[in-house]
């Protein structure tokens, strides 16, 4: 064991000074965040219901067309339910940046907050899908090897600030490693 | 990657013969074939030998003809053959100044790029058969993923080792790693006495209380499945007369029986399971030296392996339900990325029969400062079983109501499912303990058995914690802790506990400069 390391030993004095990660105040995703889910909502929506629509339209002889007016209430009540969710979820994800390690949380019922220490960073990689192309935003996917995807990825970054983050992270890695 | 002086002198003797390496792709010598024979008849093995029993079955109701079944036993020995010849024309290697890499396939091709820096375990083994010729198994393991595992079969024993040192010399410039040279052969020649030895009477109790038999049990049952459809023809006349026998002396001789029956074949599988526990564990001896752990093991084949202390994530001491009446413990040393092949490939470093001193010496031997008499593990929040019985309630009072719509109230019984099942949730909640000590973290979870895992916090590689509404409002919460692959949960402990155990592991994580893997 390392001399730093004896300074750690189980005293409540060392405890309470230790720095606390319940106290940092995260930092939300873009305002964007919400109309890219409210987006892919949308989408998810209109192609069943299209499919729907077309074939009811050459009255195919598909048992689910005698439903179609339920279906389309059923859909219209999931993007109302999905507009209220996109906000919600995305007012409770956030991000904070510590001088060794990076936060994130997310969840609506179930919140989940993750703690990646930089020194245990195997990789970062910067994400843009189509609709973040759009908004000009990129997630960040952060490795250690802890599994094998991403164990921490923040979607929704302004690409200024994606960059910059993962710059920030892969430096602090390599000094820390 | 700089060619530092000492690099140079370092590869120097066997710069000629890795430059040729590196130039084409390379085949491996045609003896491997013999190896992809093994391998080909092993993975059929494990894998269709659900497949093949009831062929077996078939064979046995046929009756046996000589002449088929040499046969069709010629025939499966020359497609297997066939088989391993093209696996091995197809298989190739090369090697870069940074990466392995290998052509496989003979229907799905697959090229694997396998960086130095990524790969984690090196082992050179030598089958029997390759001994005469100077040939070995390069196992090369990375660290990512489980599909990039590779085996060299058949490559000269000289060529193994100056890759295996090249590979950890250029490790060694990324990370600080005490490298101890040629480990794999003297292991005879460790002087030291070893740290455990195991004698009969613990290897037997080890056989009685291993799960494995269960496990074995678990397979034998699909077999036996198989066997179902085609039963009749083991029961004979005579079994049939026995039968009856035992019926006319009315409904206690037919349970008795039938228990006398369950014991007969339970006492069969133990004793199974305790020649198995002999033949694998025969003359166990743990020895530790420079900073690795060796073992030798093993009756008929002798096993000899050892692996480096500071590769061990965390260590397990478990405890089967049997385990418990004889008081036997096993230790596991815990490896990154062995999850997925655990019990096929013996990997795993196992301490079979340990009594309770013998786990807490083992595990305070290795991580020094562990002292089990001050360690204090708390029990976990009592919210967990309501939890537990309302998550399993809901849907039985769906079921219950929606039985109990079509047919009467009597169908409400089904709630009474319940009362086995929460004996069981409070057991499972009884098992759960966690406690911080040192540098090291304790997490205890198991129904009737426990599993200890004990690891020291710089090991961990992220750290989460969850919360369920519930568990906001008794301000609770689920933590999640990832060591290399592995993620061990703590459910319901206080708010309070789960924020402590973040705030230490990140800078216990975070003041260590100690390399984790």
């Amino acid at each position: 064991m390392s001399e730093q390391q004896i300074d750690f030993t189980n005293d409540d004095v060392t405890l309470d000074s230790l720095p606390k990660a319940e106290d940092v105040i995260m930092k939300s995703l873009s305002p964007s965040y919400p109309t890219i889910l409210i987006i892919v909502t949308l989408l998810m929506t209109a192609i069943p219901v299209i499919a729907i629509t077309i074939l009811s339209l050459l009255d195919a002889p598909v048992l689910i067309i005698h439903y179609t007016s339920w279906f389309y209430i059923g859909a219209a009540v999931f993007l109302i339910i999905g507009y209220f969710w996109s906000h919600l979820d995305a007012k409770h994800r956030g991000y904070a940046i510590r001088e060794q390690d990076i936060l994130y949380k997310s969840g609506v019922i179930w919140r989940n907050v993750i703690a990646v220490p930089f020194n245990r960073l195997q990789h970062a990689e910067l994400h843009r899908g189509p609709l973040e192309r759009l908004f000009k935003l990129s997630s960040l996917r952060l490795f250690t090897a802890g599994g094998l995807k991403a164990d921490m990825t923040i979607p929704a970054l302004p690409e200024i600030d994606a960059i910059r983050i993962r710059e920030f992270v892969l430096a602090s890695a390599s000094k820390s490693a | 990657m700089a060619n530092t002086p000492e690099n140079k002198h370092d590869v120097g003797s066997n710069n000629k013969r890795m430059s040729e390496l590196m130039k084409n792709w390379k085949r491996l010598s045609p003896v491997a074939i013999a190896y992809f024979v093994i391998a080909t008849l092993k993975q059929t093995a494990q894998h269709s030998w659900q497949a093949l029993a009831p062929l077996a079955v078939v064979i046995a109701s046929k009756g046996f003809n000589i002449w088929w079944f040499t046969l069709a036993g010629t025939a499966i020995i020359i497609a297997v053959i066939i088989v391993a010849v093209l696996k091995y024309l197809y298989f190739r290697f090369s090697m870069t100044e940074t990466s392995f890499l290998i052509r496989s396939g003979v229907i799905n091709k697959k090229q694997l790029n396998l960086a130095f820096d990524r790969i984690q375990n090196i082992e050179i083994k030598q089958p029997v058969y390759f001994r005469p010729f100077g040939l070995s198994v390069l196992t090369l393991e990375s660290a990512g993923s489980s599909s990039e595992e590779v085996n060299l079969a058949g490559i000269p024993i000289g060529l193994a080792n100056t890759v295996k040192s090249d590979v950890i010399f250029k490790q060694t410039q990324l990370t600080p790693v005490i490298v101890n040279e040629n480990t794999d052969n003297n292991l005879s020649e460790t002087s030291e006495a070893p740290i455990i030895e195991q004698d009969l009477k613990n290897l037997i109790k080890h056989g009685i209380s291993n799960n494995n038999i269960w496990i074995f049990a678990g397979l034998a049952a699909p077999i036996l499945n198989q066997f179902d459809k085609s039963l009749n023809w083991l029961i004979t006349p005579e079994i049939r007369n026995t039968y009856e026998q035992v019926e006319a002396l009315g409904p206690a001789a037919l349970i008795g029986s039938t228990i006398i029956l369950g014991l007969i074949i339970l006492g069969t599988l133990m004793l199974i399971s305790v020649a198995a526990s002999i033949l694998i564990y025969y003359n166990y001896k743990l020895f530790r030296s420079g900073g690795r752990i060796f073992r030798q093991n093993g009756l008929l084949e002798k096993q000899q392996a050892n692996m480096e202390e500071s590769k061990i994530q965390r260590i397990v001491i478990r405890q089967s339900a049997i385990g418990r009446m004889v008081g036997s413990f096993n230790i596991i040393f815990k490896q990154i990325g062995f999850a997925r092949n655990a019990y096929q490939s013996g990997k795993n470093f196992t301490v079979p029969a340990l009594d309770t001193s013998g786990y807490k010496y083992i595990s305070s031997l290795l991580y020094s400062g562990i002292d089990w008499k001050h360690i204090k593990t708390k029990p976990i929040n009592s919210m967990y079983i309501r939890r537990l019985v309302l998550i399993t309630s809901l849907p039985l009072l769906a079921i219950a109501i929606f039985v109990a719509l079509q047919t009467n109230l009597y169908a409400f019984l089904i709630l009474s499912l319940l009362l086995p099942l929460t004996p069981m949730f409070i057991q499972s909640h009884k098992r759960y303990r966690y406690a911080l000590y040192n540098e090291y973290a304790i997490m205890q979870s198991g129904f009737i058995g426990k599993s200890i895992s004990v690891f020291p916090m710089y090991k961990i590689q992220n750290i989460r914690i969850i919360q369920s509404p519930g568990q906001r409002r008794k301000n609770l919460a689920t933590i999640k802790i990832n060591i290399a692959g592995q993620t061990l949960s703590m459910p319901y402990i206080p708010i309070k506990d789960a924020y402590l155990w973040r705030n230490i592991i990140l800078a216990k994580i975070e003041q260590s400069d100690e390399p984790w893997m």
